[in-house]
Parts: C-alpha cells; structure tokens; sequence
C-alpha cells in the first residue's frame, strides 16, 4: 500500500513538474509595449500549489521551471528558479489548504505569488549570483506584471479543470 | 520540445565519466568565487567557453554567450555609478563618473556570471540528462528523486507534443481570418488531459517493479576506463588553476 502511494506521489509530482516546464517553455505571451513575453509558468505553479497542495507544488514548482530553464539555456538561473518559484507554491498552497475558497483569498493568493516571485528574485540574483541591487531590480516589474498574470490565470484554472475533471482532487495529498 | 541540451559529439569533454565532470563543475563554481585577480577571473570565463567552442562547436558556444549579453551590459552600466572610490576613470567638471575600482567591480561579477553559467552549459551540452541523472546517483542522490527526474525529463518531450497538437485543433475553432490559439480552453484540455495521465503512470511503475528489491539497481552506472585518474583530473586541475592564478 505504502508503494503504490509513493508510485503515485512520485507520478504526480513529475507530471506536474513536465506540466510547469510546458508552461514555462512553450506558452509565451507576447508583450508588444517591452518587445518581450510573458511565461505562463507562475500560471502552472498557482494551479498545481492549489490543486494538488503545498509540498507537491513546492517540489513540482521549483523542478519544473529549474528544468525549463537548463533546457532553454539559462542554467545559471536554474537555482533561483527553484527557490523563487518553490516558495511561491509552497505559500499559495498553504493559503489554498487553510483559508477559504472566496475572493478575498484568492486576492491574497494572487499577491503572495507576486511577492514571492519579485521579491525572491531580487534577493537571489543579489545575494547568490552577487548581481548589483540595481541591476536585479530591472528585472522586478516584469516579474510582478508575469507573477500576476500568472497567479490569475492559474487560479482561474483551478475552477476551470476542477469542472472538466472532478476526480481531481483525490490526488491532493 | 526537448528537455535535453545534448549536443552530440566525440570531444576529450564528451569522454570525460559523468562523475569526475560533476565533481569539476561543482570545484569550478566554487574556485571561480574563490579568484580575486583579475586576469585569474578572466581565464575562468575564458576556459569554459573554449572548450565549449570545443566540445559543441563555435555557433553553440557563442549562442550561449549571446544570452548572457543583457545582464553583462546591465552590470557595466549600473556598478561603475555606485562605486565611487578609486582613481578616477572619467570625469565631468567636478564630478566623477568612473573610477578604476567601480569598473574592476563590474569586471569581476560579469567575468564570475559569465564562468558559472558557461561550465554549467559544458556539462548539460555534453551530457545527456539521464546520465546526469545517474552521475547524482553516484552521489548518493536517493532513487525516488533519481526516478522523479527521469520521469520529469521524459515527460517533458511528450506533453510538450501533447501542447502543439490540442493548440492547433483548438486554433482551427477561431473566426476566419483571427490568428493564434484560445488560451484558456487550450490549457485547461492540456492539463485535464496531462492530469488523467498520474494514475496511469504510477500504475506503469508498479508493473515495471517499483518498491520491489533491487529495483533501484537499474539506474547504477558501471566501470568506466580510467575512472580513478579522470577523478584525480577532475579534482586536481582545478586546485591547480586555483593557486596559478589567485
């Protein structure tokens, strides 16, 4: 019994981790205003942290947009990715399992994904790839308008896949 | 999509065992934050870099330095203007744009930024993710992460496919003349779709053993030639650039 649930823990965590890496490297949203994109990765990572909880979207969170980044060539970034978006996970899980599934929380979801994403990207690139504080502040509105985005349309997700397959959450663990 | 920076070759780096390679890279990062001087910082970004010309050939290599370009540029523009002390490097009127050591500074971050992240592109384009894989092993990775990654990097390829075929059936739903794709009726039949495969996968797992004794002995890699003196290289070569050029 114990090894079928770890069969199944270890399924869910890697199908949800290759879900984020899709995400991460094959949804790009063009930005016309800074000629860039927007990833939908943070969408992933809402909706796998409300979904399936905490710790699955934790370790999917930070895998999946890790191995996005070693796969697109930016592997220097791949131990920040984990971090930041790991905990942004961890933390939007967190509220979905303890709070209530009204607006209020999901407004709450929506700015600790933002939080964590901005504010975790600041401090790594400064304290682990030794970035000046102006130089990886450059980077921080981009990643709240791409957090953002993402906590919203992941959790609009949530709702919409939630209706399509109600089995859902009997993987939640 | 391809979860694997694999770039086929037969270089002495393509050679070099998965386990010695880590145990380098891993020395390397460590020594490139451990160099002060600045032709020493200088070989660091420099060496990695040649042998990825090398090992994957000029184009890759200088792609890989390509990406790197926007935060290099970024650091030369902002370091100078915080560092302040030093011998003024230019000036206008009285006040003192760029001095030596602000530029020194921004010399050494981009030279470490440019060493990390071009020995780190030398071990994923010269090794395939499942031998990494099993190079963590070695060091005493556990098998459950050993088998989440390797169905990780496997997945990745597929639900990547899975993406593009249920993007393009939906693009054909838009009005005559729209371009793209719906985004959220995309997704949501990617994930239900991707989601209803965990079941079916942990059920595969337990067919092919999982749990089971000496399951896990699949993922060991075995003897290779030379292994003890490229561990010794792997080891030592760095040591050695370390003290040549602090």
């Amino acid at each position: 019994m114990t090894g079928r649930k770890t069969a199944l823990h270890i399924s869910l965590i890697a199908v949800s981790a290759a879900i984020v890496a899709v995400f991460t490297i094959a949804i790009r949203i063009p930005v016309p205003a800074t000629s860039g994109y927007i990833s939908l990765c943070d969408a992933a990572v809402v909706f796998i942290a409300s979904a399936f909880g905490p710790f699955t979207g934790f370790i999917a969170g930070g895998l999946g947009t890790a191995a996005a980044d070693l796969a697109g060539g930016y592997p220097q970034f791949a131990l920040l990715s984990f971090i930041a978006h790991g905990l942004e996970a961890l933390v939007v899980g967190l509220i979905a399992k303890y709070g209530s599934n009204g607006l209020l929380m999901r407004i709450i979801s929506a700015i600790a994904a933002i939080a964590m994403v901005a504010g975790g990207y600041l401090l790594l690139e400064v304290l682990i790839l030794r970035l000046t504080f102006p130089v990886a502040a450059v980077e921080v509105p981009m990643n709240m308008l791409q957090s953002g985005a993402g906590a919203v349309i992941g959790l609009a997700l949530c709702s919409a896949v939630r209706k399509a397959y109600r089995n859902i959450d009997s993987l939640r663990w | 999509m391809n979860a694997d920076s694999y770039i086929h070759g037969n270089s002495f780096y393509h050679r070099f065992d998965v386990r010695p390679k880590l145990l380098f890279t891993l020395l390397y990062i460590i020594i490139a934050f451990m160099i002060s001087s600045w032709y020493g910082l200088l070989l660091a970004a420099a060496l990695p870099v040649l042998v990825l010309m090398h090992a994957a050939g000029a184009r890759e290599a200088l792609s890989s330095i390509r990406r790197l370009l926007p935060v290099v540029i970024l650091l030369y523009l902002f370091m100078p203007l915080q560092s302040r002390d030093g011998i003024p490097l230019l000036s206008i009127g009285s006040a003192v744009i760029v001095t030596e050591e602000g530029f020194l500074t921004a010399f050494r971050i981009s030279m470490r930024f440019i060493a990390l992240s071009s020995v780190l592109m030398l071990l994923i384009a010269t090794t395939r993710s499942g031998t990494i894989i099993a190079g963590l092993r070695f060091y005493r990775l556990p098998y459950n992460a050993s088998l989440l990654l390797s169905i990780l990097l496997r997945f990745i390829p597929y639900l990547g496919a899975l993406f593009s075929q249920i993007r393009d059936s939906m693009s054909l739903r838009l009005q005559e003349g729209k371009r793209g794709f719906p985004i959220m009726p995309s997704v949501t039949a990617f994930i239900v779709a991707a989601v209803r495969m965990i079941p079916d996968t942990a059920s595969a797992l337990e067919e092919r053993g999982f749990g089971r004794p000496g399951a896990s002995d699949a993922m060991r890699l075995g003897n290779a030639p030379h292994l003890f003196t490229q561990f010794v290289f792997g080891a030592i070569l760095p040591l050695i650039f370390m003290i040549a050029v602090r």
